[in-house]
């Protein structure tokens, strides 16, 4: 019976998947099994007899000493994970369970440790968590570009949203006092003619609603020009900006003539953009200038490199308004002296930020003004 | 005898104060008309006069200092602080309206866009604001 036993018990260590190895105390390899040659390649002939060691990496040899103690002193060791060399010189990830092994009398006299391959399981770990570690990080990116893009969008809309209070302002305000006053000069005009007639008066009236319906027409012109601007359907080239200024000068040549200014104008930059936009831009900001004087004008238009400047000698502005000049319908002159929408530097604003630059104005009251655009380079 | 009522209008539009003007000798001929060009005038003119207007009428959108910041100047001032100041603009937008009450305006009326509701409005507030004549409490 007992022989029987121990036949059983043999054959359940040949045929174990595992490696099943005895060593003396010494760290000497005394019995190896087939599950044992299956993981290392080597035959029970070659390892029974030679140290341990053999199959310890050189980097984890440190190891077998303290597992020799802990085994001296009677203690297990289970499910130790650490790296082994096989035959042919490859690392295989290895759990080890170790227990002493005990003579009839209770002595130790060494220990038979099982080791079992588990390379296929902590590479399937690896894979596992590099695809978590990757999946973790591409959401991340996700998320990120997801808020970024969001947060554009929010930007777009807060714009889209003032733009449209601005507008909201434009019906409950300057579309109306065009509007008011045809109404209500018509009125006094036809009150005037069942009465006595004084024909300058009436004549008065007359050229009141005659400008208040071309100041209308004018604001729903420019309103509409500021509108377009928003969308972008109009195509990006190189423009020089020596010929935009060439051409809208041209275009102001009676004022000029009229009023004797003197225009300079440096070498300006070639920059990329919306031809038309920079044709409005200058013909806003020359037009100002050439508007808001008292004297003689004088306007120098030059560059330094895409920093572009365009200074005047005219009627200029206290410098604490220099951010609000470009809000809509912001004007700092009376509309009894100098006629305009309140649209004109709101739509440079506009023109300059679409072509991703900026722009800023200085000035002192009777000491001109200078304009100044960034474009990105 | 009683005083005339003297009324300031403080708007940078030539054509209002003219609306204002024709309203005003239609309905109130003996009304004393100040005008005023925008804040700041009316704050040098009101500085410069031995007496004060009985209740003022101020646009809103005006250069240099516009009816807001008119209104935060007077009611600064003792004894501008109880002087009936009556937002008259253009705007119906609520933003300027409440802005308007913040400031301390004594009332808000929206710019008519016919005489009828220009004289009606005028009137209204007149009979609602101005004090009993004869009177000289808001007098310097």
């Amino acid at each position: 019976m007992e022989l029987a036993s121990h036949s059983w018990l043999a054959a359940i260590i040949h045929s174990s998947e595992d490696a099943i190895i005895s060593k003396t105390l010494d760290g000497i390899i005394s019995s190896w099994n087939e599950g044992a040659r299956r993981i290392f390649g080597y035959t029970a002939e070659e390892m029974i007899g030679t140290p341990i060691l053999r199959l310890i990496p050189e980097d984890r040899h440190e190891e077998e000493p303290a597992i020799l103690e802990r085994l001296k002193r009677g203690e297990r060791v289970d499910h130790f994970e650490t790296k082994r060399i096989t035959k042919d010189g490859r690392i295989l990830d290895i759990s080890l369970s170790i227990s002493p092994i005990r003579d009839n009398n209770g002595r130790i006299i060494g220990a038979s440790k099982i080791a079992r391959n588990i390379t296929d399981q902590k590479e399937a770990e690896r894979i596992i968590s590099e695809g978590r570690e990757r999946f973790q990080k591409e959401l991340e990116a996700t998320v990120k570009e997801r808020t970024r893009e969001l947060g554009d969008l929010n930007t777009r809309l807060a714009r889209s949203n003032y733009e449209l209070e601005q507008f909201a302002y434009i019906a409950s305000h300057d579309l109306q006092e065009p509007l008011r006053k045809i109404h209500i000069f018509s009125e006094l005009l036809e009150e005037g003619l069942t009465g006595q007639i004084d024909v300058s008066k009436l004549n008065t009236y007359l050229e009141k609603i005659k400008g208040a319906s071309n100041r209308m027409s004018k604001l729903i012109r420019d309103v509409l020009d500021y509108s377009r601007l928003s969308r972008a359907d109009q195509s990006i080239s190189h423009v020089s900006l020596n010929l935009v200024v060439k051409e809208v000068l041209h275009e102001f040549e009676l004022v000029v003539a009229e009023k004797k200014a003197v225009i300079e104008v440096d070498a300006l930059p070639v920059v990329r953009g919306i031809s038309p936009q920079f044709h409005q831009l200058f013909r806003n900001l020359i037009g100002n200038a050439l508007k808001f004087s008292t004297q003689q004008p004088k306007i120098v238009i030059r560059a330094e490199g895409h920093h572009i400047i365009i200074k005047d000698n005219g009627i200029g502005f206290p410098q604490e308004f220099a951010g609000k000049i470009f809000d809509i319908f912001q004007r700092l002159n009376s509309q009894d002296v100098y006629s305009g929408s309140g649209i004109g530097l709101a739509l440079c604003k506009k023109i300059v930020e679409n072509h991703g630059g900026t722009i800023k104005a200085e000035s002192e009251p009777g000491k001109g003004s200078t304009f100044h655009i960034f474009l990105p380079a | 005898m009683a005083q005339p009522l003297h009324v300031l209008l403080v708007d940078d539009d030539a054509d209002d104060r003219e609306i204002f003007t024709w309203t005003m000798s239609n309905i109130y001929p003996s009304a004393v008309i100040d005008m005023a060009i925008d804040g700041q005038d009316a704050l040098e003119k009101l500085e410069q006069w031995e007496y004060c207007p009985d209740i003022i009428f101020v646009d809103l959108n005006m250069p240099r200092m516009n009816g807001f910041d008119f209104l935060k100047e007077i009611r600064q001032m003792d004894r501008w602080k109880e002087l009936p100041v009556i937002v008259y603009s253009t705007s119906s937008n609520p933003k300027d309206m409440a802005r308007s009450w913040q400031a301390g305006a004594t009332d808000y009326i929206v710019k008519g866009t016919d005489m009828a509701s220009v004289k009606r409005d005028i009137l209204q507030a007149l009979e609602k604001f101005h004090p009993p004549l004869p009177e000289h409490e808001y007098r310097k």
